[in-house]
């Protein structure tokens, strides 16, 4: 149970070990796990923040990950935007492959293609540590 | 229906499974009768086939200049914009016309305008021609020559790439440069650069 | 190779003598091809045309006649019938390519089989043949004006090089690994009478595989320099210069590339002279003594290996005249070389194959003869011609390809020019008329004789009287200065002494 991640309790699967081994979770984290789709439950990957801002008119969305294994590993992202009728915009963005090495803190950035996008998701997929979807 | 608990219910899954198994159960889909063994992938799947310069390449590099430009100031009030040739100098023949045309397409999307370039030049005063020397074009709708706009800014830039092999390694790296020039100033207002490196081992 | 079992072996040798009656083998490649080349070597393209059909009335005709076919026109200029014939084996090389990409290993399976002589195979063609056939198909649509669809074969040209390449790396692996398994050496070096010397050819070894050709890329970063997109022009004569070193006509492909359509003057065409010279060398069968082991003591067998003689005596001119002016030519591709080089991949193949199937063969002989009686001696006999039908090598080969190919390149105004060319059967001249920006001149020499191609100027004229702005050499400035279509589509292959 050492590998279950504060993400995973922010989902709302309280784990009861979780608690005594994740400190304090902040306001900003807490809206994050609305904002991730993962296919399928990553072990060793976790999104530990994600920060937005609205800059030149258009969103820009920072997320940090933390590879809590020591082996790398190899992700796959991408964004989707969304105006605020819950529509998506933009065309659809293609996937991009990222390497986290083994405990490194990794930080994914984007910005919004067009100034219509007021709100995203994060896709998110690591091949190697897959676990069972929630 | 599955709140129904019967009888029916309780014969009808082995039943159901059992009919599953004999394969009568599939339902015909909107494809050809006779098909090979094609089928349709993702577009935009990280696509590692091979090392050469890939579809993935062309997406990761056109979506990180169209966002890092339509951030930069001076596309605000939206100028225009004309694209001029990508030079490539790798010894890989990547289409750096493709990567471009993605980039205006994703820029146009937030507003930027582009003026006629090289490629589409022809096709442009072909017909400005046609319309105005075949002597068939009504005057008042024909489009007038010498009412061309010029662009304020050049989009330009360079692909080059370092390749290293051994015998068991191959490892390609590629660094995408765009520059975007003020053509009356000559002034370069913003440049980006999007690295990839791609290894494979046989 | 004491190891072979013995039932496995009987099987084999089965198997070789009831495949005997295959009768692709029977056919006498080498002359065949030979009647052809010195019938076109003699200016009578037509004799050779006649011959080649005469050989293959069969309604399945072979990659090797569309071959031969489309290279018979194209020096003939008869350039669409030429192209017809090339993309029909085009055509033929797309189902070995979809074979190879959907199942590799079963290609190889058929190229790797024992238990056939490479001759009874189907002929696939050999590699640089199949990209060179994709290269010449682009020339023959810059001919007929058709410079998109001679973009369309570059592009094909280059995915044929890569799945060759993958294909290749994957095959030879495979075969190292059979070879070590099965404890046979298959260094050349050790077969007793082979010319070494055709192999070792510095020509040879200095080319970094036997299908990539500084003609190929430099060919399309000419046509992609046609079509106004110097970003894919610049990798071609990149890739040309790394095929070639140090050819002064390369280097300035590549340096001239983003400044020359600039400085053309309207009314100007830049055209790449292509000289087509000789013929592709044979492949001929040599018969050499096997050692093996068979019970113990050690025995000869007659094998057979395909030898590539270099031809020696292919003229290329070094320069050629426009007018008064003198522009130079390089050679820049060696098809007599790249042959030899594919071979001399092959070879390692070759030699697993002939070796394990000899060795049975041979060792069938013993047995049967040893057997006694009538029905021993009928049994040897038999064994016997076997080896002697079965054991010749595989002498298929492209031969109409060029030996040797050379460029020049020239900026001329359109209209119609006087060459002047020296060669073996003394100076000749032909009128050549170009027009269009960009123009692309063969000049296929044969022997003592030389046919001038002609690019065809009405296709480009009324191409650019419909106002078809895609096609780049059709611009109305250089259309002004052509002839009358009736005179300049009149073909010119003038012969004087």
């Amino acid at each position: 149970m050492k590998r279950t991640t504060n993400f995973r309790r922010l989902l709302g699967c309280l784990v009861v070990t979780a608690a005594a081994l994740v400190g304090g979770v902040d306001a900003q984290a807490a809206s994050a796990a609305d904002k991730v789709e993962q296919l399928g439950q990553m072990r060793s990957l976790e999104v530990q923040s994600i920060r937005i801002v609205r800059r030149n008119d258009f969103l820009n969305v920072q997320a940090d990950l933390l590879n809590t294994d020591r082996q790398t590993q190899q992700l796959f992202y991408r964004f989707k935007w969304l105006d605020n009728a819950g529509f998506t915009v933009g065309a659809e963005e293609g996937w991009k492959p990222v390497i986290v090495y083994g405990n490194q803190k990794k930080l994914i950035e984007a910005v919004a293609p067009v100034q219509a996008a007021t709100d995203f998701r994060i896709e998110l997929h690591s091949p190697d540590n897959n676990g069972r979807p929630q | 229906m599955t709140k129904k608990p019967s009888l029916m219910s309780k014969l009808g899954a082995p039943l159901l499974l059992v009919s599953l198994l004999a394969g009568c159960a599939s339902t015909s889909g909107p494809v050809t009768e006779g098909g090979g063994n094609v089928t349709y992938g993702d577009a935009k799947a990280v696509e590692t086939v091979t090392n050469e310069f890939g579809s993935t390449d062309l997406q990761m590099i056109a979506e990180t200049m169209a966002r890092s430009l339509s951030q930069h100031p001076s596309m605000r009030g939206q100028p225009l914009v004309s694209v001029s040739e990508v030079k490539n100098k790798t010894s890989e023949y990547i289409d750096t016309r493709s990567i471009t045309n993605s980039v205006k397409n994703q820029l146009m999307k937030t507003g930027v305008r582009f003026a006629t370039d090289a490629s589409t030049m022809d096709a442009q005063t072909d017909e400005l021609m046609r319309q105005n020397q075949t002597g068939l074009y009504k005057k008042s709708t024909a489009a007038k020559i010498g009412n061309m706009k010029g662009a304020k800014y050049i989009l330009t830039g360079e692909i080059t790439s370092i390749v290293k092999k051994n015998s068991s390694t191959k490892d390609v790296y590629y660094k995408f440069s765009l520059l975007l020039k003020n053509v009356e100033e000559g002034v370069d207002e913003w440049m980006d650069e999007k690295e990839i490196r791609k290894t494979s081992r046989r | 190779m004491r190891h072979l079992n013995r039932i496995w072996l009987s099987t084999l040798a089965l198997a070789l003598v009831s495949g005997l009656s295959g009768c692709g083998s029977m056919r006498n490649y080498k002359a065949e091809t030979d009647s052809l080349a010195s019938a076109a070597a003699g200016n009578n393209l037509n004799a050779a045309i006649a011959t080649l059909e005469e050989n293959n009335k069969g309604d399945d005709k072979d990659l090797l006649y569309f071959f031969e076919k489309g290279a018979l026109l194209h020096a003939k200029n008869d350039i669409p019938a030429s192209t017809q014939a090339w993309l029909s084996a085009d055509e033929k090389i797309k189902l070995w390519e979809e074979a190879v990409k959907t199942d590799p290993g079963k290609v190889m399976g058929q190229v790797g089989s024992f238990l056939v002589n490479d001759k009874t195979r189907r002929y696939d063609g050999y590699d640089y043949e199949k990209v060179m056939l994709s290269t010449l198909l682009a020339v023959n649509h810059t001919l007929t004006g058709n410079w998109e669809n001679a973009r369309t074969e570059i592009k094909k040209t280059h995915e044929r090089e890569a799945l060759i390449a993958e294909f290749r790396a994957k095959e030879y692996e495979k075969q190292e690994e059979e070879a070590k398994g099965k404890n046979i050496k298959t260094t050349y070096k050790e077969l007793k009478g082979y010319p070494v010397e055709t192999l070792d050819d510095p020509d040879v070894t200095a080319l970094k595989n036997g299908y990539q050709s500084a003609f190929s890329h430099y060919l399309a970063g000419f046509v992609y320099e046609a079509m106004g997109e110097p970003s894919l022009a610049a990798p071609g004569y990149r890739k040309a210069i790394e095929l070639r070193p140090a050819v002064g006509i390369l280097e300035d492909g590549l340096s001239g590339v983003d400044g020359r359509p600039r400085k053309r003057k309207t009314g100007e065409t830049d055209v790449l002279f292509i000289i087509e010279a000789g013929t592709a060398p044979a492949r001929q069968s040599m018969a050499i003594p096997l050692p093996f082991f068979w019970r113990g003591g050690l025995n000869y067998t007659q094998v057979s290996f395909p030898v590539i003689k270099p031809d020696r005596s292919v003229f290329v001119p070094t320069e050629l005249q426009v007018g008064k002016d003198r522009v130079a030519v390089s050679e820049i591709t060696s098809i007599d070389a790249m042959s030899r080089r594919a071979l001399r991949d092959d070879l390692p193949g070759i030699i697993v194959r002939t070796t394990i199937r000899a060795i049975a063969k041979g060792a069938t002989q013993k047995e049967l003869s040893k057997a006694g009686g009538w029905a021993g001696l009928a049994g040897g006999l038999l064994g016997a011609v076997a080896t002697a039908v079965t054991e010749k090598a595989d002498e298929r080969v492209w031969r109409t390809l060029p030996a040797r190919i050379a460029i020049g390149r020239a900026v001329l105004p359109a209209g119609q020019h006087t060459l002047t060319l020296p060669a073996p059967g003394g100076v000749q001249r032909f009128d050549i008329t170009v027009a269009g920006k960009y123009a692309i001149v063969p000049l296929r020499i044969m022997g003592p004789t030389t046919y001038a191609l002609q690019p065809d100027v009405t296709k480009l004229a009324s191409a650019s009287a419909l106002g078809a702005s895609h096609e780049p050499d059709a611009d109305t400035a250089s259309a002004a200065e052509l002839k009358p279509a009736k005179q300049a589509g009149k073909k010119t292959r003038k012969k004087s002494k």
